[in-house]
């Protein structure tokens, strides 16, 4: 998980070509551990109001089936 | 009027001309009330994260209109109805949505659904495809 350290600036603030987006699933799954829980924004290094938008598209990616509640190898 | 994004999962028997049918119907019923509608293409077929109704693919469907906050209720009662509709899920959209252009949909479209039939075997290596695919789509975009 070479994406997740903390570092001194927001990856999405970083980078504003990245798109906090329920859709972006490769982008999102970067921000989940194993068992498909949220990494806390201190823990990965997301500025606060990234982290508010990444969590509402998590959820959304779960709600319709692109990601999975409880983690992969608990899902397959 | 708000803008609204709007993304379903049909059956994955469904292709072609069956497909078209589903998304005609949802299209006029959503037309009933919405002042436009901007896009509505098919995103992919793809695997799901988890069964719904001991179903494992789906073809996503996204459709962006603008209507009244009034009209979702009784979008997503109707859409709860449809045997063939998996599940569904509409978001506000805070800018409005660029329209998409239809070529490049199409070609993709068909590209997506031979990727997964010929992945059917090898169904490991099928998640990564279409991440990539998505990614091309992604490049594809911004040139």
């Amino acid at each position: 998980m070479s994406v997740i350290g903390r570092g001194n600036v927001c990856k999405f603030c970083e980078d504003k070509s990245i798109s906090i987006d329920y859709k972006n699933v490769k982008t999102i799954k970067k921000f989940v551990n194993e068992q498909g829980k949220i990494i806390p924004g201190r823990v990965t290094g997301v500025c606060a109001k990234c982290q508010r938008q990444l969590t509402k598209a998590i959820k959304r990616a779960r709600n319709i089936a692109l990601m999975s509640y409880t983690g992969d190898s608990i899902s397959a | 009027m708000r803008y609204y994004e709007t993304i379903y999962i049909v059956h994955p028997d469904f292709e072609d001309s069956r497909l078209d049918e589903i998304m005609s119907s949802v299209d006029k019923q959503i037309e009933k009330n919405c002042d436009e509608i901007v896009n509505s293409y098919v995103w992919g077929k793809r695997r799901l994260a988890y069964d719904i109704n001991k179903i494992s693919y789906g073809t996503y469907v996204i459709v962006h209109y603008s209507a009244k906050n009034s009209f979702m209720k009784e979008l997503n009662s109707w859409m709860k109805i449809q045997e063939n509709i998996l599940a569904n899920m509409t978001i506000r959209l805070e800018e409005p949505p660029t329209q998409k252009e239809e070529k490049k949909v199409d070609q993709n479209k068909s590209v997506n659904i031979d990727n997964i039939k010929n992945n059917e075997d090898q169904e490991d290596v099928k998640g990564n495809v279409d991440d990539d695919m998505k990614d091309k789509e992604e490049l594809e975009v911004k040139e």
